[in-house]
């Protein structure tokens, strides 16, 4: 019972009426889980996370964690970002150093703490260069060690690998769930990749849009290293794209013709390949 | 009435030699400095109150964007009659000749401060003043480089036009004493010299330094 999410609604004001974000979203995420928020763009998965990182209030209900109530951002919730959010004007060591600093952690031993951490992430070569010398992959690398330096019992990521190649993905993947094995965190991951979700998770929880809400929540109960082609995966992904088919079907209704509609293995329905109906 | 390049060069040489030209530049470069000092101090803060309180964007703001358009030198009549021929109306034009865009730069700059820095300062648990030091300032550095150049620029103009009018021993009432003697080179020969210092000043310290920050901050177009 180390986060409670009781009741949270979030609602925003837009074109002069109230526009429902979030309603009515209860969920437990105990010690040790890794939980996936996953769902279509919209769903207000990352309005979620970042309610539970204290960085936006809720409109309704509340989070409680370690018995209480979120107010604002501390240090036992830290997040990663899509994008990695480096500091520029650090360099890699000082940018993993900078929230152990803001903690009262001594230079010496946040160096080393640090350096340790860098290691982790496999860039203990590159402690002294700047981030725009960096690829993608290894800012986000940096970004998941200065998280994981200030050793938060809880680990928020919002699609942090969302803006990365394939091959870097699959790399960060494994990577992470080391990471998770290593350090027994707690981690909410939002992502809206079923794929990434399936192999990294073994709580997925699936929101729906327009409203945004829970519709049902899958556990995956396999052990890690999980396998890219596992049947049991492959199985469950299909079961989740079922019951994510309705969700996108909306979202892609609003975002182009109104006829739009997913019909199982078959391309989008277009009045061009109805073949002599109208003969 | 138009000097020889040589004759030009020669006044050169001697305004050096027997350090006349030494004395004008340093008399204007402490005019220049504590003007422009004053101007960047006054500007990063008028700039830090304009995006931290509403009450000052919607007064001050306002009026600073209309004072920017007035060219400083406008002031010196004021400036004359508050001060007197004195050292300090220069200064005080040159001071407002500065201010004004380093204050606009600094709001600009600190507006912009992408907010998924501060977001990821504030959930390593960064708050207040600490954030406001260890994020916003350094994340707004780029514009407030440019800022300061600008601001040299404007300063530099500033000085130049108040030293033709007001009193000492700058560079600019050097020429006005070539114009009142009739010694067109030496008018010319401190035109190369405020031209060479502008050059230098400007190509070289700022533009390497504003370079130098936009490769770091990831801004530079390459």
């Amino acid at each position: 019972m180390a986060i409670q999410i009781k009741g949270i609604g979030k609602s925003f004001p837009q074109n002069g009426k109230q526009t429902n974000v979030l309603v009515n979203v209860n969920l437990t995420v105990n010690d040790g889980d890794f939980v996936s928020l996953l769902g279509p763009s919209g769903c207000g998965k990352s309005t979620l996370l970042n309610i539970i990182a204290g960085l936006e209030k809720s409109t309704l209900g509340e989070v409680i964690v370690d018995q209480q109530v979120v107010t604002g951002p501390a240090s036992d919730r830290v997040m990663v970002f899509q994008e990695a959010a480096l500091f520029p004007w650090l360099s890699v060591i000082d940018n993993v150093m900078f929230g152990l600093k803001i903690k009262g952690v001594s230079s010496k031993q946040a160096e080393e703490m640090a350096q340790e951490t860098l290691k982790m992430v496999h860039l203990g070569r590159f402690t002294k260069a700047h981030p725009h010398e960096l690829s993608g992959g290894m800012k986000q690398r940096v970004a998941i060690a200065r998280a994981l330096v200030m050793n938060p019992k809880y680990l928020l990521m919002d699609e942090p690998f969302g803006a990365l190649d394939e091959q870097t993905k699959l790399l960060l993947h494994s990577e992470l769930q080391d990471i998770w094995q290593k350090t027994k965190k707690t981690i909410i991951f939002v992502t809206h990749s079923i794929h990434e979700a399936v192999q990294l998770s073994n709580r997925i929880v699936l929101l729906g849009t327009r409203p945004g809400r829970i519709i049902k929540e899958f556990a995956i109960p396999y052990s890690q290293p999980r396998g890219k082609n596992d049947p049991n995966l492959t199985y469950i992904e299909g079961q989740i794209f079922d019951d994510l088919k309705v969700e996108i079907e909306k979202v892609m209704q609003e975002e182009v013709d109104h006829d739009y509609h997913v019909t199982p293995n078959r391309l989008p329905w277009s009045s061009d390949r109805d073949m002599g109906s109208h003969i | 009435m138009f000097p020889s390049p040589f004759t030009v060069a020669q006044t050169l040489m001697n305004g050096f030699q027997d350090g006349s030209f030494i004395i004008a530049l340093k008399a204007s470069f402490q005019r220049l400095l504590i003007g422009y000092g004053l101007a960047i101090g006054i500007g990063v803060l008028l700039g830090v109150s304009i995006t931290k309180f509403k009450i000052i964007n919607e007064t001050v703001g306002m009026l600073v964007i209309g004072l920017q358009s007035v060219p400083s030198i406008v002031w010196l009549p004021l400036a004359l009659l508050w001060f007197g021929m004195s050292e300090t109306a220069i200064i005080f034009i040159v001071t407002l000749g500065g201010t004004w865009t380093m204050t606009t730069n600094t709001a600009t700059g600190i507006r912009n401060v992408q907010p998924v820095l501060t977001r990821a300062a504030r959930t390593m648990g960064a708050s207040g003043w600490q954030l406001f030091v260890k994020v916003t300032l350094p994340a707004s550095v780029p514009y407030l480089i440019t800022g300061m150049r600008l601001a040299w620029a404007f300063a530099w103009r500033a000085l130049m036009a108040g030293e033709l009018i007001g009193s000492g021993s700058g560079l600019g009432q050097m020429l006005t004493f070539g114009r009142d003697v009739g010694n067109m080179s030496l008018v010319l020969s401190i035109m190369v010299i405020i031209a060479v210092i502008g050059m230098i000043l400007d190509n070289l310290l700022f533009q390497r330094i504003e370079r130098n920050v936009l490769t770091r901050w990831g801004l530079a177009k390459t």
